[in-house]
Formats: structure tokens, sequence, C-alpha cells
């Protein structure tokens, strides 16, 4: 038999899914699983991720981790080139994922607007405050 | 078009709302949706599938592509006819392809 069959990604595959159609089509279209970006995006809602817009601080972002791809907010990146650490987190999660190189940070969400720079300076603060807290 | 399918006289097209990519090893057809491709409903096609879905060029009718079938994969011709029908019912339910009424020359 030849018919098409539905794909379900392992989280390898995805990644080259997600990179080449994004490379070749400009963005993509798809629905959000898990909640740790909520209520911003709740499970299930379709997102539309951007590879030509430049991802900004406080944007969601789709992210290349160890454990796979994630939907996370921008809380820092390198000020005036890509080069160097960028760091993400989600908004329901207690501490910031590990830092990211700039071709781990494959695309940015532009529907729904994902722009939340107070969420990210939180996030960023209470990262700020807790390396504080284990210095002292 | 029979409540069995398509006639093997019926010429096919890709629909443009859908392409074709090699990725990962497998061969892909990626819906387009207005704002990108929806990679939530990717489907996977075999070797038979991707040669088939190669020769739906909008010109060449079911039988010239089960010929090429035939001669490709050396199987019986009555089972690339039954490969190549029910692939292309497939391909009709997910708007993959769209029949062609006059094809190009």
């Amino acid at each position: 038999m030849s018919a098409p069959v539905p794909l379900t990604l392992g989280s390898e595959a995805a990644v080259e899914v997600l990179s080449t159609c994004l490379r070749d089509f400009g963005a993509v279209h798809f629905r959000v699983t898990g909640g740790c970006m909520e209520p911003r995006l709740r499970e299930g809602q379709e997102v539309v991720v951007s590879a030509r817009r430049r991802p900004r601080w406080g944007d969601v972002v789709l992210v290349r981790q160890a454990n796979g791809l994630r939907l996370h907010r921008l809380v820092a990146r390198p000020l005036f080139s890509a080069a160097g650490r960028w760091r993400t987190q989600g908004d329901r999660l207690p501490g910031l994922d590990a830092p990211l190189a700039a071709r781990d940070v494959l695309g940015t969400v532009v529907d729904p607007p994902s722009r939340s720079r107070m969420r990210a300076l939180r996030a960023l603060a209470a990262a700020a405050w807790r390396r504080m807290g284990t210095r002292a | 078009m029979s409540p069995e399918g398509p006639p093997l006289s019926a010429v096919f097209a890709r629909a443009e709302r859908m392409v074709g990519r090699r990725i990962a090893d497998q061969f892909l057809l990626v819906p387009i949706v207005s704002r990108g491709a929806d990679v939530d409903s990717l489907y996977n096609l075999n070797r038979v599938g991707t040669f088939i879905w190669e020769q739906l060029d909008g010109r060449t009718p079911g039988s010239g592509i089960v010929e090429a079938l035939v001669s490709r994969f050396a199987v019986e011709r009555a089972q690339a006819e039954a490969d190549y029908l029910s692939f292309v019912a497939s391909l009709l339910e997910i708007q993959a392809v769209e029949a062609v009424k006059t094809p190009a020359p």
C-alpha cells in the first residue's frame, strides 16, 4: 500500500522538519502542547511561528533544547549581536532554561502576538535574585 | 467518477496547497496554509507513493502512471492499478491533488 500516512514526529525529526519548513516556507503553523506558557498560550491553541521576524526580548520563541522543542519566552539575548547566550523561560516555570546559542532559536511566535516585556523582566529579575541568594 | 474511484483515464495535478519535501530521510507532504506550513498535518509517503506523487503533473493520465509503475517497480499491472487508484483516492481525500479537466499539452 502506498497511502499517505499522517506523520507523528519524534523529537529529532521534529527539529529537522520544523527547521526545514521554517527555512523553506518562512513560517509554520501548529498546535501548542503543554501548559507552561498559560495563560498566554493554552494547550491545543494554534500558533504561527515565523523565521522572518528577528526575535526580541519578551517574544515567545521556538527553541531547540536538549530535551526537545519548546515555545518559551525570550528573557535575555545578547545586546549587539546574535553571538552569545540567549535565555528563555516558560511563563509558569520557576527557573530559566539552560543557555542557548542563536542557532537554537528557530523562530518567533507571531500569531497570537507574543510580546510581554513585563513577564520577561519579572523572570529575569527573579533569576538574578535567586543567583544573588545562592552567592550570599 | 465511479463509486470505486477515479477512472484510469483521469488526469490529476498536485494541489498548490500541498508541497512535497524530502526531510529527515522521509518524503513528506506539507500542507500550506495562509501563514506558512501546517506541521500538525504532515503526511509521509513511501517509495511507491513518492513515485506516483512525482508523476501527478496535470498531463499524464492514470494509465500512463500505471505503466510507469509496472516498469519501475516490476509489479503486476493489476497490482499497480490497485495501488495507484487507492493512492489517488487517499490524495483526493486530503485535498492533495485536483482533477484536471483539460490536461495541458
